[in-house]
């Protein structure tokens, strides 16, 4: 091959090569580039269980293309295809179909006293029976129960509880609202859904503790049927959204925007992280952003984070930061403004803004005093809330 | 010998320094310090093994002088490098498993790599290998000395370092002299220089080196302890204590502190002494100071916090002045409660996770019966557990659960409180009704725990929780048999979603090394024997230094004696060696001997609990120390005679043997055997090893070689084939362990490595066209790493286990899959010149293609028969199966459910058929190409019509 020598035979040939690479490779770049391929690597190929569990119910928000299954819960929008696991991890693809792999199967229930969380305008001083599914659509550094979102529902201790056991719970135990929270409610929108469906009917009141990273649609079809919502703004910029939880911002704020056009009681929360989410200037866009889109009345909680998960060798946020991130919002014109996880003298009573007494007086999570009469304060001041 | 005496001297230091800095990426815990240590010495050896593969001559002052500078520099970089990290990568989170190794590796490896290349090609005046040897021996012995009974306590991490360097500097500096009078000379100079540079140099370094991780936080104080450096930093009013970058404890008190405190101490109606293991900074103290008249003792895992934290200008542990102070113990909480004649009415232990065996030796039975005797008969021993709070997973469970018994196990009665984190008390009876009460009665104000609090906290389904938490049937934890521990890894290795796949990658990777080192030896058994002793002394100086841990406690200045038992011993037996050295068969029987009988003896020792005294322990745990170190040192003179190379090439061959194995003790016995099998048994291993070793040195006739410098030479090459399985293998291992078959598969479907693919295929036909332009080694190994995961993919997840063909059909894409119809006739037309994709691309053909020194054959002439009736075969299922899938009747026979295995996971067949080709491809020529791959069988028919061309 060394000593060869140029002849039209040959050039011919080398051409001939030479364009077949090109057409082939421009060919295989294409078909690598073509929409179909979109999004493959999210989600757990080839994870789904053996068999599905039994109450597994075909999941509301989905379409088929082709060959792949599109989930459209959520942004991730998982492309999957047979067998396969979404990102979030509670749904699965069995027979071209979509299932959520977690309904009417917790994996924690427990009795909270709702300050805990937090809502602080909503039936204060009451009891909320929390329920949770394994899985969740976001990779929070700092998860408190990643145990639980970060696990397969296969892995976790689980407890048959349908729809109807659920609401039969809370009512045997005059319990007058259920919250779906610890891990991302979002991951088992069913239920939420058929829960909460059924829970209106009792007279029992529903509660999202959520990310809010869902599509705008099922977050309509989500405000519909919750009565109220806490969701947790992580941080105020795309870059920290991604970097602490693995998810962009815009969609939370749209949800979150699409909630409150539905009627549901919106409080929000802000843990400040030490060098993740402590920036004073994207707390004070943050609030801004409340006051001009859901109002200066809408409460927000910031809260004092305590190492958990891979932020082990994160040290506590330092008392001052809360003070200072709570000046912020109360210069921006936020009326509500609470600390929690955090005792530093004030930031958990509620205070009325036109006469500036406390109406409600807090340690910790027990009410200590109450003075709001169907939510109005003694100087005749209507709170905003949902209290009875 | 200088310069390797400053090697072995400096790289103890460094070593060291390095460990605990890198502490921090997995929250300190023993398997990542396992991984570090694996890792530095796989780098050394790796160095070594570079040494002995590229180069057979000593280096020139030329090469050694800049070589030495640069270690000089990176020793001090190395600390910069870990704290930069942090700062700016970290950011305080926990990397996982892989990140770890990968982050490890690239701080390490300018360091290591070079040490150990430069150790192995100095040249050696006489004596080669084992003299270098010795001296890195007693540098090592010198450096862990200094270290432990000067550095340690007096300097910080990167004035340590800078001391390091400077021995460097000053080994530059002698390189140039001639004679030893001028040499000394030299060398008082360099020394006095480095001094002075160090004495103007070290405390700002020091500060920038802190600056560097503590950017946006005041420093308070820092100082050495025994355990490493500690920082005390204030960032808005609050104080963080940091212990080597990992953070220990914040000024800013709690919830749960407060319900751990007063929880524990309404326990007793009059608590009067209290004893608080860990937590002295922390709320844990604030909370202490709302009961005026109590008794406090703080001792903490490190002790020589104490002390820094006493010398801090203000108070940061907030007692008032107006009460009893405080007693700090500076010393092992442990030991200090075996002797003490105090008896408590409640102890505290608000422990971290269990992630080292240093704290798990504070949660065993044994322990537990310490404290027992520590406290009143009405006393009470509260600890609490880092479990999440709303659900408790299976690996949860048994970590506390295991705990939990051992508690029981002592003192007869426990019970359990829900919390942010889990509470496990001593006396069954103790109740938290009267909590509130007692906070009433003592006048104490709380500010989060309250009626409220409790009702949310003592829910029914929380208690039942709780209860369920300790209720799963583990065994309980033993100093010997630390289960708490390894259900802390499993713990861990969730939480890092990693498992023990990654190991086991690690460990094929030394393994693949070692094995590619013993077979390419001139004798295999001595170097097994050097491989096996490297294992089974690392091993050993570990597992000795455990026991005389947990039997002593954490004698920091003893364990630094042990270390240097073990090098004085080595060295020692590097000296009766070199002397013996003509009975070098004699010598490698004892010992090898040895080592598997002081193995056996440890295991027995330990099994029989026959280290129960004092007096009896200490010695003995000493001795067998130094036998341990002596052992080592004897056999490696007498392994180097049998190896018959070139000083440097048998320098690099020796120590790489010597280091692969010790790192394959760190990880495999330090981290993973003692967790899982326990101590006795893991000795019992190591014994078995060395059995092993044993009968290899039986069986062989280890005949001195004649063979001269020169024929080694020829044989360079002659290790070169384990490369492409070694990646191949690593490769396989990915995709079969199930924790990384997810992101092995995720990595092959994405985008930007599909692109590189198609980019690197289309390359292939051009550099066929102009074979000149492009070096066919680089074409081979680039090709080979790219393509290596899409090529073997298939062979691991496949419905049908057939590469390159059936993908049509197959119910899911992978990324070969995916690339066919694009991908095969690129190689097809690659092929048309002289089968350039065959010979040189291909990585299942590189695979094929073993040392240029071993003679294959051509495959009988009947393969080409068979690779006809392969391709016929292949061209009729290929259209036979897709007709089938598309038949809609219920068929009879059915070529596609013939064909199709229904497995997405590898067979036993597979891995058979991948052994009979490895295997087959040492004797003949590339057996799966040539008889089985259509692409190959096709472009040959093309080959063989061009020669026939071009012969008419």
């Amino acid at each position: 091959m060394r000593n060869e020598t140029l002849n039209r035979r040959r050039f011919l040939k080398l051409s001939a090569m030479g364009l077949a690479a090109l057409s082939m490779g421009a060919r295989g770049l294409q078909a690598i580039f073509s929409d179909s391929r979109k999004a493959l690597a999210i989600g757990f190929p080839n994870d789904a269980p053996s068999s599905l569990w039994k109450w597994a119910r075909e999941a509301d928000w989905y379409e088929r293309s082709g060959t792949f299954v599109k989930c459209t819960l959520c942004p991730h929008e998982c492309v999957l295809q047979e067998n396969d696991r979404g990102f979030c991890r509670a749904r699965v693809v069995k027979n071209d179909k979509l299932f959520s792999v977690v309904y009417g199967n917790p994996c924690a229930i427990h009795v909270d006293p709702i300050e805990k969380k937090p809502l602080f305008h909503f039936l204060p001083g009451s009891p909320i029976l929390s329920v949770a599914m394994a899985g969740c659509n976001l990779r929070c550094l700092n998860c408190q129960n990643w145990e639980i979102s970060q696990a397969k529902p296969e892995t976790t201790q689980n407890f048959d509880l349908s729809c109807p056991e659920l609401i039969q719970a809370a009512a045997s135990k005059q319990i007058p609202s259920i919250a779906y929270t610890y891990t991302e409610p979002i991951t088992f929108f069913e239920y939420v859904k058929d829960a909460s469906t059924l829970g209106h009917q009792h007279k029992l009141r529903n509660v999202l503790v959520t990310a809010g990273y869902i599509n705008e649609p099922p977050a309509r079809e989500l405000g519909r049927l919750v009565d109220a919502a806490n969701i947790d703004i992580k941080a105020f910029n795309r870059f920290d959204c991604v970097k602490l939880t693995g998810s962009t911002l815009d969609p939370v704020l749209a949800a979150t925007k699409a909630l409150k056009d539905e009627g549901v009681w919106i409080e929000l929360t802000r843990l400040i992280v030490p060098n993740y989410s402590d920036n004073l200037d994207d707390i004070r866009r943050m609030c801004a952003w409340i006051r001009e889109t859901l109002g200066p009345f809408t409460p927000l909680h910031f809260s004092r984070f305590h190492s958990a998960y891979r932020l082990s060798s994160v040290p506590p946020t330092p008392p001052s930061s809360l003070e200072k991130a709570y000046k912020v919002a109360k210069d921006e014109g936020l009326a509500f403004v609470y600390l929690g996880n955090i005792d530093i003298g004030f930031g958990q009573d509620t205070i009325c803004p036109k006469c500036g007494e406390k109406v409600i007086v807090r340690q910790g999570f027990e009410v200590i005093r109450n003075r709001l009469t169907g939510g109005k304060c003694p100087c005749g001041f209507q709170v905003p809330g949902i209290w009875k | 010998m200088f310069s390797a005496f400053v090697i072995g001297f400096s790289a103890i230091v460094v070593q060291t320094i390095a460990f605990r800095e890198l502490l921090s990426f997995g929250s300190g815990n023993e398997l990542v310090l396992g991984l570090t240590f694996g890792s530095w010495l796989l780098l050394s050896g790796v160095g070594c093994w570079l040494a002995a593969r590229w180069k057979s001559r000593p280096l020139a002052n030329t090469v050694q002088i800049p070589l030495q500078l640069w270690l000089a520099v990176v020793s001090v970089g190395v600390v910069f490098a870990v704290r930069g990290v942090k700062a700016t990568y970290l950011l305080g989170r926990n990397p996982g498993l892989a990140e770890t190794f990968l982050l490890t590796i690239m701080i390490l490896l300018p360091y290591s790599l070079i040490s150990g290349y430069t150790l192995a090609r100095l040249p050696a005046d006489s004596g080669g290998a084992p003299k270098v040897f010795f001296w890195d021996s007693l540098g090592a012995l010198a450096g862990g000395l200094c270290f432990s009974l000067i550095f340690a306590t007096s300097l910080g991490p990167v004035e340590s370092c800078m001391l390091a360097g400077i021995a460097h500097l000053t080994a530059a500096a002698v390189l140039p002299a001639r004679s030893f009078r001028k040499r000394a000379l030299v060398a008082c100079c360099a020394l006095i220089g480095g001094l002075l540079v160090f004495l103007s140099l070290h405390k700002s370094l020091e500060k920038s080196a802190a600056a560097v991780q503590f950017h946006d936080q005041t420093i308070l104080k820092m100082g050495a302890t025994e355990y490493g450096q500690v920082v005390v930093s204030q960032k808005d009013g609050q104080t963080s204590l940091h212990e080597n970058g990992v953070l220990i404890a914040t000024s800013a008190s709690g919830s749960f502190e407060e319900y751990f405190v007063h929880l524990a101490l309404s326990q007793h109606p009059d608590p009067k002494k209290v004893f608080v293991l860990s937590g002295g900074l922390g709320g844990i103290s604030q909370e202490l100071n709302e009961y005026p008249d109590l008794e406090i003792d703080f001792a903490e895992l490190n002790p020589g916090l104490t002390r820094v934290l006493r010398d801090l200008a203000d108070n940061p542990r907030g007692f008032e002045k107006d009460r009893p102070k405080p007693r700090y113990l500076e010393e092992d909480a442990r030991r200090f409660l075996e002797k003490t004649p105090h008896q408590y009415d409640v102890i505290l232990m608000p422990l971290p996770d269990p992630s080292t065996l240093s704290i798990n030796r504070y949660l065993t039975e044994e322990f537990f019966g310490v404290a027992r005797n520590a406290l009143k008969t009405d006393g009470v021993l509260f600890l609490s557990l880092n479990l999440p709070p709303n659900s408790t997973s299976q690996e949860d469970r048994l970590l506390a659960s295991s705990i939990f018994r051992s508690i029981k196990g002592s003192f007869g009665s426990a019970a359990v409180f829900p919390g942010a984190r889990l509470v496990i008390a001593t006396a069954q009876k103790t109740s938290a009704r009267n909590l509130l009460q007692r906070l009433n009665e003592r006048g104490i104000k709380t500010s989060f725990v309250n009626q409220a609090f409790l009702e949310a906290t003592l829910t029914p389904d929380r208690i039942s929780m709780a209860q369920h938490a300790v209720d799963a049937s583990a065994p309980e934890n033993h100093d010997l048999r630390p289960v708490s521990f390894l259900y802390f890894l499993n713990v861990w290795f969730k939480r890092a979603e990693a498992g023990l796949g990654f190991f086991v990658l690690f460990l094929f990777l030394i393994l693949a090394v070692a094995t590619s080192l013993v077979t390419s030896s001139q004798e295999r058994a001595p170097a097994f024997a050097l491989f096996s002793s490297g294992l089974t002394g690392l091993s050993l100086e570990l597992a000795l230094m455990l026991i005389f841990q947990l039997k002593f406690g954490s004698l920091y200045i003893a364990l630094a004696v042990m270390i240097a038992s073990f090098m004085a011993g080595m060295s020692a037996g590097t000296i009766v060696g070199m002397k013996y050295d003509s009975h070098a068969r004699l010598i490698l029987w004892l010992a090898d001997l040895g080592f598997a009988a002081l193995s056996a003896a440890v295991g027995l020792l330990l099994s029989f609990n026959i280290l129960g005294d004092d007096w009896l322990a200490a010695p003995v745990l000493f001795a067998f120390t130094v036998l341990s170190g002596f052992l080592g040192g004897l056999q490696l003179p007498s392994v180097s005679k049998y190896l018959c190379e070139s000083g440097t090439a048998q320098a690099g061959r020796v120590f790489a043997l010597d280091l692969l194995g010790a790192s394959l003790g760190a990880v495999l016995i330090g981290a993973l055997a003692v967790p899982y099998l326990g101590l006795a048994r893991s000795c019992f291993v190591l014994a078995g090893v060395k059995a092993l070793s044993i009968i290899g040195i039986a069986t062989s006739r280890l005949e001195r070689s004649s063979m001269r410098i020169s024929d080694i030479d020829s044989q360079s090459g002659q290790s070169s084939h384990w490369i492409p399985w070694a990646v191949l293998g690593s490769l396989m291992v990915l995709a079969l362990a199930d924790d990384t078959a997810t992101w092995v598969y995720a990595l092959s479907l994405h985008r930007g490595y599909l692109v590189l693919v198609v980019l690197l295929l289309t390359g292939g036909v051009f550099a066929a066209i102009r074979p000149r332009t492009v070096s066919h080694l680089a074409v081979r190994w680039f090709s080979f790493l790219v393509l290596g995961l899409v090529a073997t993919f298939p062979l691991a997840r496949c419905y049908f286990k057939v590469p390159y063909i059936f993908c049509h059909v197959c119910p899911r894409q992978c990324a070969f899959g995916i690339l066919r119809p694009y991908a095969v006739p690129l190689m097809l037309v690659a092929n048309l010149r002289g089968k350039f994709w065959c010979s040189v691309v291909c990585p299942l053909g590189t695979c094929q293609d073993p040392a240029p020194t071993i003679k294959r054959v051509s495959l009988p002439s009947l393969a080409r028969s068979v690779s006809w009736l392969v391709l016929l075969f292949i061209i009729f299922t290929y259209f036979a199966v897709d007709w089938s899938k598309s038949r809609t009747e219920t068929p009879g026979f059915d070529w596609y459910n013939f064909m199709f295995l229904n497995r997405y996971g590898i067979t036993a067949a597979v891995v058979l058929s991948i052994l009979v080709f490895a295997i087959t491809s040492l004797r003949w020529r590339r057996p799966f190409c040539n008889l089985l791959c259509p692409i190959g069988t096709v472009s040959q028919l093309y080959l063989d019509l061009e020669k026939a061309r071009h012969a008419e």
